[in-house]
């Protein structure tokens, strides 16, 4: 399992990257203020790991326990029940989280807890406008003020902007060509192809002409020395 | 234990009474620029091992946090956000020039309301039993004279089911990266202490001090002795820090 020091160090830049973008908008602030005082445990049983979010109206703190060190922690610690736990696979998150029509009814995530909890959070989830392009660009800008960074800005946001909006459709269409390509080239180009039977097939045949050669050749040249044996 | 009786300050012994006084004198020296020092000489990695500290604290709104040897105030400013204005942390440190440093930076950082700030020695805290949720004690218990004492200090004033954290350095658990870490701590780590806090003794004793500090076992062993329930440590950086988790029955 992943140690202390990297884990902490993931959930630091998560943790800052979360502050940050909730920060740079009242309206977010308000709403995450709903859920003050609560936390969520995901769950992800396949890496035997989860991340317990801690809301607060000061914070939003993110830890990485491990399966292990939740059981020890509910030992010793009566209060450690979440509010809300969300429990699943990777392929489950991931598809919630990147599939619009994709609902937690029909993702395969357990979910317990407390239900109005869980809708409320929900519900404030899906509202909150974080617009990532935005805060990078405004943190580009702050980082030096007095430089025109409108080109440079621009020229890596430019990539950014690809992968953030387009990077699905990109791949969804780069593996349809491919695919299609495969498909395509199996069709009419595999019936030119020779199969190793043939090639073996073909040798074999042309071994048996370069005999046959081979022997007419020796045949015509005693024919040959013959005739010029009885002129003599 | 006579005061003539020797103890460890980092390779040399001294009298055991004397040891405080030499302890403190080092942290009035590197008090002034202690987070700069922390920063360069772990690349900032202190602050990912006092994070996952935090993690284990099981800290809640309301909760009673004490931080011992808390000096410059890194733990104390997260649990106050923390424990909420419902809740207290106390910073202790039994130096005054660390506990000034730690105050001034809280106090800067707006943190206040529900952080106070006592000058106590670990060996003997001056809090009644049974009182706090939670200790932590980071990169401060292998400058204790008596760390059984301080141990059984803490145990007292936790209350049950509370957990004392402790965070310091400890023994790597790889003999390559012992190797290297033994080349940084008693050659880079001096001359670092004399480039910034132009101060490279102070900084040799803290590399001795952590060779001549329990290892993971030991520190265990006598966290058991002392009276906790359950002790167990996790290793961090291969072992270079280590943080106990002892919880009191």
């Amino acid at each position: 399992m992943l140690g202390p020091t990297f884990r902490s160090f993931i959930t630091s830049l998560i943790e800052f990257s979360l502050s940050q973008a909730l920060s740079s908008s009242a309206s977010n602030l308000e709403k995450l203020k709903t859920l003050d005082g609560h936390n969520l445990c995901i769950e992800i049983k396949d890496f035997d790991t989860q991340f317990v979010i801690y809301f607060d109206s000061q914070d939003t703190r993110i830890s990485w326990q491990t399966d292990e060190e939740e059981k020890e922690e509910q030992e010793h610690n009566q209060d450690s029940d979440y509010d809300i736990r969300l429990s699943g696979n990777l392929k489950d998150f991931l598809s919630l989280a990147t599939q619009k029509n994709h609902s937690l009814a029909d993702s395969g995530i357990i979910a317990s807890g407390s239900i109005g909890l869980l809708e409320k959070l929900q519900n404030t989830l899906t509202s909150l406008d974080i617009d990532w392009e935005e805060l990078i660009y405004q943190k580009l800008e702050t980082l030096a003020p007095d430089l025109d960074l409108q080109p440079s800005a621009n020229l890596a946001l430019a990539p950014l902007s690809f992968l953030f909006k387009q990077g699905k459709e990109k791949a969804t269409y780069s593996f349809h060509s491919v695919s299609n390509q495969i498909n395509e080239y199996l069709r009419f180009e595999s019936g030119l192809i020779v199969s190793k039977q043939e090639f073996e097939k073909f040798a074999n045949q042309t071994n048996q002409v370069r005999q046959s050669v081979e022997r007419l050749e020796a045949k015509l040249n005693a024919f040959l020395s013959n005739n010029s044996t009885h002129k003599k | 234990m006579s005061d003539k009786e020797k103890t460890h300050f980092g390779y040399e012994q001294v009298d055991v009474s004397k040891k405080s006084e030499r302890v403190a004198d080092v942290f009035h020296s590197v008090a002034a620029k202690y987070d700069v020092m922390n920063d360069l000489m772990s690349g900032g990695t202190h602050r990912l091992w006092k994070r996952f500290t935090i993690e284990n604290s099981a800290a809640r709104t309301g909760h009673k946090i004490l931080d011992i040897a808390g000096g410059t105030g890194d733990l104390s400013a997260k649990f106050s956000k923390i424990v909420g204005k419902d809740g207290q942390v106390v910073l202790a440190d039994i130096n005054s020039s660390m506990l000034k440093v730690g105050r001034d930076k809280l106090l800067n950082m707006g943190v206040a309301g529900n952080v106070e700030y006592v000058q106590a020695d670990a060996q003997s805290l001056p809090f009644p039993d049974n009182h706090f949720n939670c200790i932590t004690i980071a990169f401060g218990l292998r400058n204790v004279t008596d760390k059984d004492e301080a141990l059984r200090s803490m145990h007292r004033i936790l209350k049950p089911g509370g957990r004392l954290l402790v965070l310091e350095f400890s023994k790597p658990q790889n003999t390559l990266l012992e190797k290297v870490y033994d080349g940084y701590s008693f050659r880079v780590l001096p001359l670092m202490g004399k480039l910034v806090a132009n101060d490279p003794d102070s900084y040799r004793y803290l590399a001795e001090s952590i060779r001549m500090h329990p290892d993971q076992e030991t520190l265990k062993s006598m966290a058991l002795e002392a009276g906790f329930a359950s002790c167990q440590y996790y290793n961090m950086t291969g072992g270079i820090v280590a943080l106990h988790k002892c919880i009191k029955a």
